[in-house]
């Protein structure tokens, strides 16, 4: 590492992040995976339990459970448990002589034992559980038998007989009490064979003449003890080929069978928790309050009351424009004129200190209805920062609201399906709706439009959300959840405004909503004719002039199309230095810029272009004082101003502008500032000439409001406040 | 009124109180008698109260900015005062005391609580009087201060007066520069409290160029010569600060102008020291403490999930919720790389690597969302209502019923460890009153809908329960600036550790597990394999002799096994109540050095029930080899083995997962999250690779499109990265390789943005890998408990059956 680079680098280098400070919402409590993780787990347990104790119960018969295993076929149909396990006190083994008839063994160790009692059937017979034989058919064919299975030992004839005869196999393992069958000398050995040696217990043996004596007439075919010979020699052959009995696959899909009851009921009973708990927590959670989008008709303030207040900032944090702020441990309006007249401020008074009046009515606003509807053209819709209340959220809330309405009275709307009455131009397709603009009001609209179907088309002059775009790189787009609920689908949280802009461009393409770009609407008017009211806009595209046909318009221009100027003449030459708008600070860096105003839009951009190496930022404000703004951007101002970084020039007016030098006059006379670049940040206007053309009138100055005149507060939710 | 009272008023700064606050003083001061070398206050106290000298002499000892031993700053006689720091909020600061009295001889004093004495001033005198007091003592407070710092302290007496006539003091919050690079310079800026960060910024990469702490000053230099502000200062933390403007430091040093050579020496002395701190740490890993010092030399509880050992079992907050109504613990945060210091209770280490890393390796530690008990708590100064109080302990807690759920609280911490939650109901709230006392008044009317809720520390208990409820004992509860080595070292206050009560203790309680786990796994095997074969040879039969009898161990065992959950689910087994005691007792208890609650390293009680579940759960699965065999009979009892090796099947699973994918989560993850978080990330992940892209140059581009986005988008790329091992770190510099060797070494000066890219990159490509890992940590339990209620079934039907008449 060079030492130039070490110097750079220091101790050590990490990504610039803010450092978390003070918040303006306090965080929620969370209702994390970790604590619903085992949430319905124990329904779930119960309900599996249940569910197989409950199908068990219903299929099983316990006392065949208790039995050490299935028995054999021929048994299964000739006996029930009691043929063999009857209670009276007769031993088990006794009852197979009433079936089997009594044949004692033709060995007389074996009989002695027997005798005894030491040697019943059952000690090699097993019922539970067939060790098999090997069968003779009449025809010839050899065949190898276990439990529930058979199988035809290949290659074997046996003896022809007159009809069926078993050899009983038994494994090794049932002799090896009294036997050693790997003894030479035992007697078994005859029995078995050495080859199968490795099978251990479950070798075979086939103890031939064990009940038998010698019969000649058993045979009605052949020659005697060479016929008998013959059974044995194939007997030993079978199963030298087949030595361990086959065995039918063990009825296993029962088990899996309980098993899949118990995991049925538990997925279901777990869905279920799942469900309810959800249910539950929508109904707890409560109905959606409607948010306030109506704009207000009157100017509207908080007050305080400094005897309750706690000073605990709830306010402040909860306004979006910063009208509040503490001080001396009070609340106090700092910033009346930035006042939107939400109550938000009240709603989050933790004591009812702070209470939002009424007052002057205010001027400069469309009268429109609750739903956004124009009062003088009905069918034509104002949305957005048009209303008088800018705020990003609010003009969501108030593009979905007025969306709504217009597919509601679309719905009402007889015969909407058929044509335009008369008059109207056939050529050109009518539409359901027209958004004009794509601001956060406007694709909230389309948004809402696009969901319910309509035919619509959005209208955009420049691009989508320029007003979005306009704001500094990088910019923090502030949103304050807490008071209002975000209607409609478009994406809201506080996020850079890149964040902000792909997760907008996002939505758009993936709901393919109909925009177009670069077409600039001049007059929107309302035509007579059809079953409601029909409106005809007109634009110019890149192309040349384009007209639709609609029956309902939402006017969601905003007010950055019209931004307010200076009212010095500006020479045609210079025209190209001046801008209204900034979108990003290192375009302009190097430069002499002068920003004219000290609003919020002001100010933001003279702090991001007092970042940008070697350029001289001058700012210029009529006032003598900060007057309105967010309170970071204003000490972030005072600061730069007061490190040199930026020159601010309060109470200073712009008297001419020249090539090389801007005029400006003061208190104390006029100075000039050398300029390359003139910022014009003095806020905007409504576009009053394209809306009262359209149809939409400016609310008059009327007599004192009438007291059910204000417009419907969010709900109060707050508990009582203390006498 | 007694003799030493009457002397008392006389003294200069008690002189102008009235008669009511004279009474309340009176009564709520007290005087102490002091042989001589006995400590009126020790360093790090609370600074609560001041003091005065009613005869005798006291001597105000400290450690001056530089030295290693304590020395004295001045001594007190009859009508002095001491200890004044408590009545200027930000002298007194995070650490308390800075430092400590003693009596030269044998002395008697007065201790006044120093609210006490605000409140007075101010009733008797109005704000004048109160503020001109204020004023005084604060001037004397300054100046111990100044006698202490590395600039100041070798300037004589009426030097100081002349610097204290000067010296502006500013509170500058969190994250807020207090200059900038190329700001004329102000002054010189001296540190009273707080953290601050001298940095360098270049794009969107700060570079740290030195930590400053209570003691410290800075920029002198550019104030001396005049020169623009060479790098930037920026408040890490609520920050404290006197500004000697740069004119008064001139003049200063025009009288004294050797002044600045020591105060040079010391700082270039401790940047020394922290850049080597620093650097060894930053060279290990990106993940350092540093990234926000401030919380680590305010925190004094810092809770602290080891991620290497951590399951993500998410039981610590469910415990939480279950003890507190809503869970005050959120598991997802910064992540940490650190070596936990020799001091601190060792993090609980891998079984069977032994315990030789346990205290040596670098851990990777999450610092979840929960209260750190700050030293100097923001959330306290603003509450408007007082409802945040602190325990002698230093525990910081809402009192419910004062709590106006404003939010202030919670706005200001700046770790959002503070949240506000619905107020539970009314029952609830008439307890919390009724332990209070003093709210009488209020009705549960006027009670908010809302609440802050926080870590206490589970006050109320003898241990805070995420702690006891860690199944593998992966929680712990730090003093960062003690127990991890690098803050220690890097902030210069590691005072040698008072408690490594726990520590040994703990780790031979990590051995013992170890043991019993390792032992009751090979005992279980052979036991199984033997009673297998037996059983498959057909010695042993279910129905008769060793066979039954293991069946009847089995069936106990698995009744055993089931009743794990009831410890696991109830926390109220064990959380044992504090004995309470008042507060006044335990202050008590805490100045005698009797051993309090918070010097006994709480333990996990679950740990030890998992290990007996675990060795339990391999010796039924041995009984039941010897009754059943392996071979699934077709019948009801099929069902019973069934489910039960399904159970097995799933816990050993759960074992085996419990044990190795920890540590390869850990290495995959940059911070902690819970499994929701990470559903949401990739697209974000996306936007921040797209708007790192943008802007950058041609060949960055270039780059991200055919190398960074197919890395991020292949298919295979997770499992790789599982199986490979890897760290991000490791993955990012072989990446980087890669790259460099595509380069041959062109552009290299073009290459502006691209380890940011590189490390979203990594992160895109780890994302999957983390979230099926994590799936695997916690999918299984909820099965395994379902299928375990089934078997418990199936075993009493089983059983039933089995006993059951004919």
């Amino acid at each position: 590492m060079s030492e130039h680079q070490r110097q750079r680098e220091g101790m050590f280098s990490a990504r610039a992040g803010a450092l978390g400070g003070r918040r303006r919402t306090a965080p929620r409590a969370e209702e994390t995976s970790d604590v619903r993780r085992f949430r319905g787990v124990l329904g779930a347990s119960v309900a599996a339990a249940l569910a197989v104790v409950g199908a068990m119960v219903l299929t099983i018969d316990p006392t065949t459970e208790r039995a050490p295993g299935p028995v054999s076929v021929a048994h299964q149909a000739a006996t029930t448990c009691a043929s063999c396990h009857a209670d009276d006190g007769q031993p088990v083994a006794s009852r197979c002589v009433s079936c089997h008839g009594p044949h004692p063994s033709t060995r007389p160790g074996h009989r002695r034992l027997a005798g005894t009692g030491a040697l019943p059937c059952t000690s090699c017979h097993a019922a539970h559980g067939d060790y098999g034989g090997v069968a003779f058919l009449p025809e010839g064919a050899v065949l190898r038998f276990g439990a529930g299975a058979k199988q035809e030992v290949p290659e074997l004839h046996g003896p022809a007989l007159a009809e069926l005869e078993r050899v009983p196999v038994i494994p090794a393992g049932r002799c090896a009490r009294c036997h050693d069958p790997d003894a030479s000398e035992d007697p078994i050995v005859r029995c078995l064979f050495a080859e199968q040696r490795s099978l251990g217990d479950a070798r075979p043996t086939v103890c031939f003449d064990e009940h038998q004596e010698f019969r000649w007439d058993s045979f009605s075919r052949g020659e005697g003890v060479y016929a008998r010979s013959q059974l044995w020699t194939a007997a030993r052959r079978a199963v030298t080929a087949i030595p361990v009995a086959p065995q039918a696959p063990p009825r296993e899909g029962s088990a899996w069978w309980w098993i899949g009851v118990a995991a049925l009921a538990g997925t279901s009973a777990w869905g279920l928790a799942r469900l309810l708990g959800w249910v539950l927590a929508r109904r707890r959670r409560g109905p959606v309050v409607a948010a306030a989008v109506e704009p207000p008709k009157v100017k509207r303030l908080p007050q305080i009351n400094t005897a309750t207040c706690i000073g605990c900032h709830a306010c402040v944090d909860a306004c979006p424009y910063d009208v509040l702020e503490v001080r001396s441990f009070v609340a106090v309006v700092v910033r009346p004129d930035d006042c939107c007249g939400l109550t938000l401020c009240e709603q989050r008074c933790p004591n009812g200190s702070l209470v939002v009046t009424d007052g002057e009515p205010i001027e400069d606003r469309p009268r429109v209805d609750g739903s956004l509807q124009s009062l003088d053209t009905p069918g034509l819709y104002v949305a957005g920062d048009l209303t008088g209340l800018p705020l990003i959220r609010n003009a969501i809330n108030q593009g979905a609201r007025a969306a709504r309405a217009a597919i509601e009275s679309l719905r009402a709307e007889p015969g909407r399906a058929g044509a335009g009455s008369t008059g109207e131009d056939p050529s050109v397709e009518l539409l359901d709706l027209v958004v004009v603009g794509s601001g956060p009001a406007g694709l909230s609209a389309s948004l809402a439009a696009a969901e319910a179907g309509l035919r619509t088309v959005t209208l955009e002059q420049g691009s989508v959300a320029e007003s979005i775009r306009s704001f500094p790189r990088g910019k923090l787009v502030f949103d304050q959840p807490l008071g209002l609920p975000l209607e409609g689908d478009l994406w809201l949280a506080e996020s850079t405004k890149e964040e902000l802009l792909g997760q907008w461009r996002r939505i758009i393409r993936s709901r393919r909503l109909p925009i177009e770009e670069g077409v600039r609407v001049t007059a929107v008017r309302s035509v007579p004719g059809g079953s409601g009211p029909r409106f005809e806009v007109e634009g110019q595209g890149e192309a040349g002039p384009r007209r639709w046909r609609a029956r309902r318009v939402i006017l969601a221009l905003g007010r950055r199309g019209t931004p307010r100027k200076l009212d010095v003449p500006i020479p045609e030459a210079l025209a190209a230095r001046v801008h209204y708008s900034m979108a990003d600070a290192r375009s302009f860096a190097g430069q002499r810029v002068l920003v004219v105003g000290l609003g919020d839009v002001a100010m933001e951009a003279a702090i991001a272009l007092s970042r940008q190496p070697s350029t001289t930022v001058t700012v210029s404000y009529r006032g003598r004082e900060f007057r309105r703004g967010k309170g970071r951007n204003i000490e972030q101002v005072e600061r730069l101003a007061a490190a040199g970084r930026i020159d601010l020039r309060l109470g200073t007016e712009v008297v001419r502008v020249d090539e090389g030098a801007i005029v400006l006059r003061g208190r104390d006379g006029e100075s000039s500032v050398p300029w390359d670049v003139m910022m014009v940040m003095i806020g905007s206007l409504a576009p009053w000439g394209f809306l009262e053309t359209a149809g939409v009138r400016r609310a008059r100055v009327r007599a004192p409001v009438a007291p059910d005149d204000r417009p419907p507060a969010a709900p109060d939710d707050r508990p009582p406040a203390a006498p | 009124m007694s003799d030493p009272w009457a002397r008392l008023w006389s003294a200069p700064v008690l002189r102008g109180l009235d008669e009511a606050a004279r009474r309340a003083l009176a009564a709520a001061g007290r005087v102490r008698s002091l042989g001589a070398g006995q400590q009126v206050f020790g360093e790090h106290d609370p600074a609560d109260a001041f003091y005065v000298v009613l005869e005798g002499a006291v001597e105000l000892w400290a450690q001056r900015r530089g030295d290693e031993v304590h020395s004295v700053l001045r001594t007190a006689g009859p009508g002095d005062t001491l200890g004044e720091e408590a009545l200027s909020e930000g002298l007194s600061g995070e650490r308390g005391r800075s430092g400590r009295a003693v009596a030269r001889e044998a002395s008697r004093v007065v201790e006044l609580p120093a609210a006490l004495f605000l409140r007075g001033a101010g009733r008797s005198g109005g704000a004048p009087l109160a503020d001109r007091e204020l004023r005084r003592l604060q001037r004397l407070s300054t100046r111990d201060l100044l006698r202490t710092m590395a600039a100041t302290r070798a300037l004589p007496e009426p030097e100081l007066d002349l610097v204290l006539d000067a010296v502006r003091p500013t509170k500058v919050a969190r994250g807020t520069p207090i200059y900038a690079a190329g700001d004329p310079p102000d002054g010189l800026w001296l540190v009273v409290d707080g953290l601050v960060q001298l940095q360098t910024e270049d794009d969107d990469r700060i570079h740290v160029r030195a930590y400053l702490t209570r003691g410290d000053g800075f920029g002198d230099e550019e104030a001396r010569t005049g020169e623009a502000r060479r790098c930037s200062a920026v408040a890490m933390g609520e920050t404290r600060l006197l500004l000697l403007p740069a004119a008064a430091l001139r003049s200063l040093l025009d009288r004294n102008p050797g002044l600045l050579d020591r105060f040079a020496r010391i700082a270039a002395d401790r940047h020394e020291a922290q850049a080597q701190a620093v650097g060894a740490a930053a060279a290990r890993s990106t993940q350092h403490v540093f990234k926000d010092l401030y919380r680590m030399q305010m925190a004094r509880s810092l809770l602290v999930i080891d991620q290497e050992t951590c399951v993500r079992c998410g039981h610590c907050a469910w415990a939480c919720q279950a003890i507190h109504g809503t869970s005050r613990l959120v598991r997802r945060g910064d992540k940490i790389l650190t070596t936990v210091g020799p001091t601190a209770a060792p993090v609980a280490a891998p079984v069977t690597t032994g315990s030789a890393r346990a205290n040596a390796a670098l851990r990777s530690l999450m610092l979840p969302n929960s209260c750190q008990h700050c030293k100097n708590p923001v959330c306290m100064i603003d509450c408007p209502t007082g409802a945040i109080g602190r325990d002698p302990e230093g525990e910081v807690f809402i009192r419910d019923h004062l709590c106006t759920g404003c939010g202030n609280c919670a706005k200001a911490c700046p770790w959002e460890n503070i949240r506000m939650a619905p107020r539970p109901g009314a029952l609830s709230v008439a307890r919390a009153r009724g332990g209070g006392g003093d709210s009488a008044g209020t009705t549960t009317a006027t009670l908010s809908a809302e609440l802050a809720t926080k870590c206490d520390l589970c006050r109320a208990y003898e241990a805070p329960g995420c702690v006891q409820a860690c199944p593998t004992g992966s929680i712990l509860r730090l003093d960062p600036s003690r127990d991890v080595a690098e803050v220690a070292a890097v902030l210069g206050a590691g005072e040698p550790a008072t408690a490594a009560a726990g520590g040994r203790g703990q780790a031979a309680t990590q051995w013992l597990h170890g043991l019993v786990r390792g032992l009751g796994i090979a005992a279980g095997l052979g036991l199984g394999i033997t009673a297998w074969r037996l059983q498959h040879v057909g010695v042993w039969t279910p129905g008769a002799g060793p066979g039954l009898t293991a069946g009847v161990v089995a069936a106990v065992g698995m009744v055993g096994l089931v009743a794990y959950a009831v410890p696991k689910r109830i926390v109220s087994l064990w959380m044992r109540r504090r004995r309470r005691s008042s507060a006044a007792r335990r202050l008590a208890e805490t100045v005698e050095g009797v051993r309090s609650r918070s010097d006994v390293a709480p333990r996990s009680k679950i740990r030890p029930w998992l290990t007996v579940h675990l060795v339990l759960g391999v010796l039924t699965m041995a009984a039941a080899l010897g009754h059943a065999g392996l071979r699934l009979p077709p019948n009801p009892a099929g069902s019973l083995w069934l489910a039960f090796w399904l159970v097995s099947l799933l816990g050993v699973l759960g074992a085996v997962a419990y044990r190795v994918i920890p540590r390869r989560l850990a290495a995959l993850e940059r911070r902690g999250d819970l499994p929701e978080d990470l559903a949401t990330q990739r697209r974000a992940l996306l936007d921040r690779l797209f708007v790192q892209a943008s802007g950058r140059d041609e060949l960055v581009k270039t780059i991200a499109a055919r190398v960074l986005v197919p890395y991020a988008r292949a298919l295979h790329g997770p499992l790789v990265l599982c199986l490979r091992g890897r760290t991000l770190a490791q993955e990012e510099a072989r990446l980087q390789a890669q790259i460099d060797a595509m380069r041959q070494g062109r552009g290299e000066d073009r290459l502006g943005g691209l380890p940011e890219l590189l490390r979203t990159a990594v992160e895109l490509r780890a994302l999957p890998a983390r979230r099926v890992l994590t799936a695997m940590l916690r999918g299984w339990l909820p099965l395994h408990i379902v299928v375990s209620a089934t078997a418990l079934a199936l075993l009493g039907l089983h059983v039933a059956v089995m006993l059951g008449g004919p």
